[in-house]
């Protein structure tokens, strides 16, 4: 005989006890009865793909969430009986407490709105069952504040959260500098996928919106590739932004060319390598193959000095030192100019005025 | 040998020929391509300034200012094209040419005149038909275009290029090319502006430009040899 009909039969008739205490209870009593059956761990239901899930709720998990005060019915609210067995309650709807101005206490913020509007939330909206909803990144009873270490979209941890669905993708980051540097070196500065690509508002990178569509990967990789508290920890040259920003590449893109080399185009997206390893597209070997891309017929020529030269800089070499030369050339003859032209002048109106109180004494 | 006259009469009115069609022309296609070429290589060169961004948007953008700027660039080249014809095949052009080119005098005229303005010279050097600061300004222009010609095809076509030169090489090129564009505009507007307008004896304005033409008195002023060599001529 098949146990699994007496094991919920017990159920039903346990929780039936449980309800009638449940109706004069506390604000604690359902938990109480809904553990019932979700604290057994092995509480277990197959769903309509034929796959087996686990109904099981650890109130430990709960208590050390975000929710800890919450009880299963403030987001349960549409179980009214027990055994709900037929009566499968619907997903819970974060949206619930979670928007500006709710009254439950729960975090002021627009991001259901942002996530409204991201990729993710326009394809849930139109009804691909593969779109990621509220409980898919952020976990369900063991939902974490971003803070925590412990959550599914801390620092450390968003890489996988986002993987589970990425799998391509995720492998490609944790092998390349970022991953590395976040998954195994744990170095806190080092970028998670919601660095570029945004949290709640992710776009497709077609979108003119999305931080990482072409016209925006520049200032998206710059926040911290510009700014020397962060990547000058790691002796990263700050420089490249504004080396980037003055060339031809940089020019065109500041002005709304689509076809032109952002950062990615070079260094590469999720795989992003430092030169000096020799799997980088920007390492010296690779360097004609990756300009070749778009210039026909680049050879290692083009990897026969920097990329990223500042003609400032006195490492630049004879590209330093002729741009110091045209400088103090244009000046010195503006000078000399400006010079011989004072004297000029001033000699003239001499000139001229002495020839004008001759006439006066004539 | 002496330099011949203009192809067309010289005097007239109290008015002198000084620069033929052929010149006048060849000043209106510098000065329009020098103008373009300019305003697009200083936008694009200061870009990161709002001045520059905004002209460069007038412009159409990089890619349309870059077109205009090459447009421009074969303008000023079919230009100098037509100066050395002119030069090395018309008589007057040669003449003209014998004219220009920089003598041992220029330097003393040069040191000359700053005696004079300093006044330890009591008169100024005698000019010929090109004064000293005409010459070193025509030859400054002419050697700067023969570096900015070369430079700007490298840029140009920035592939080809770089099948024989190193990178290094084209980013040298790149600072060459600004590099001299700016001192070439810091020199030619400037020497214009004084030369052309602000010195006394033609302000507002040397009308030469346009008509070709000096006034006799000027002409004394100015360029007292050539004045000597035209009295000469006609006394002849």
């Amino acid at each position: 005989m098949n146990p699994r009909p007496i094991k919920l039969a017990l159920v039903a008739l346990a929780a039936g006890l449980a309800g009638g205490w449940a109706a004069s209870g506390s604000a604690q009593a359902p938990l109480q009865t809904c553990t019932i059956c979700h604290a057994k761990p092995d509480l277990e239901v197959v769903d309509a793909n034929g796959r087996v899930r686990s109904l099981y709720v650890d109130e430990k998990v709960l208590k050390t969430s975000v929710h800890a005060r919450k009880s299963c019915k403030d987001c349960h609210f549409d179980v009214k009986e027990i055994p709900h067995r037929d009566r499968k309650p619907a997903k819970v709807q974060c949206t619930h407490c979670h928007y500006q101005g709710n009254p439950e206490g729960a975090p002021q913020s627009d991001a259901y709105l942002e996530y409204a509007e991201s990729i993710h939330g326009q394809e849930a909206a139109r009804g691909n069952p593969q779109a990621p909803l509220c409980q898919d990144c952020h976990g369900t009873h063991d939902i974490r504040h971003a803070r925590d270490p412990e959550a599914r979209v801390s620092r450390m941890n968003v890489a996988e959260t986002c993987g589970r669905c990425h799998l391509k993708i995720y492998g490609e980051y944790a092998g390349s500098i970022h991953g590395m540097a976040l998954l195994k070196k744990r170095l806190p500065d080092a970028p998670a996928c919601t660095d570029c690509h945004g949290e709640h508002a992710i776009r497709k990178k077609e979108d003119p919106n999305s931080k990482v569509y072409v016209s925006n990967i520049a200032e998206t990789c710059s926040r911290c590739h510009g700014n020397e508290n962060i990547v000058g920890k790691y002796g990263i040259e700050t420089e490249q932004v504004a080396t980037y920003a003055d060339s031809f590449h940089g020019i065109a893109e500041k002005f709304g060319a689509k076809t032109v080399a952002n950062c990615a185009s070079c260094h590469g997206v999720h795989d992003i390598l430092p030169a000096d390893d020799p799997r980088s597209s920007v390492a010296l070997h690779n360097i004609p193959k990756t300009c070749g891309k778009c210039h026909p017929g680049a050879n290692k020529n083009f990897a026969k000095g920097k990329i990223h030269v500042n003609p400032d800089k006195a490492e630049a070499g004879i590209i330093f030192w002729v741009k110091l030369a045209f400088t103090v050339l244009t000046a010195g003859t503006m000078a000399a100019l400006i010079g011989h032209i004072l004297l000029d002048l001033r000699k003239k109106l001499k000139v001229r005025l002495a020839t004008k109180n001759e006439g006066r004494h004539d | 040998m002496k330099p011949k006259a203009l192809p067309s009469s010289r005097r007239k009115n109290g008015l002198v020929k000084r620069w033929t069609r052929a010149q006048l022309f060849q000043h209106w296609l510098v000065l329009l391509s020098l103008i373009l070429l300019g305003l697009t290589g200083l936008a694009l060169k200061y870009h990161a300034h709002a001045w520059a961004a905004w002209l460069l948007q007038r412009m159409g953008g990089p890619a349309m200012s870059g077109t205009l700027h090459r447009t421009a660039a074969v303008v000023l080249i079919g230009t100098v094209v037509f100066h050395l014809a002119h030069a090395a095949l018309t008589e007057y052009g040669h003449q003209e040419f014998r004219r220009i080119r920089l003598r041992a005098q220029d330097f003393r005229d040069f040191l000359h005149m700053l005696k004079f303005n300093l006044g330890s010279a009591p008169e100024p050097p005698k000019t010929a038909k090109y004064s000293y600061q005409e010459k070193f300004h025509y030859w400054a222009v002419a050697l700067i275009v023969l570096l900015m010609i070369p430079s700007g095809f490298v840029l140009w076509f920035e592939n080809e290029a770089m099948q024989f030169l190193p990178k290094w090489i084209y980013d040298l090129t790149l600072i060459l090319h600004g590099g001299a564009g700016i001192f070439f505009f810091a020199v030619v507007v400037l020497s214009h502006l004084y030369s052309v307008h602000l010195d006394p004896r033609v302000f507002p304005m040397d009308w030469m430009w346009l008509t070709g033409t000096i006034s006799e008195d000027q002409l004394r002023a100015r360029h007292p040899l050539e004045f000597e060599e035209l009295e000469e001529r006609s006394g002849s």
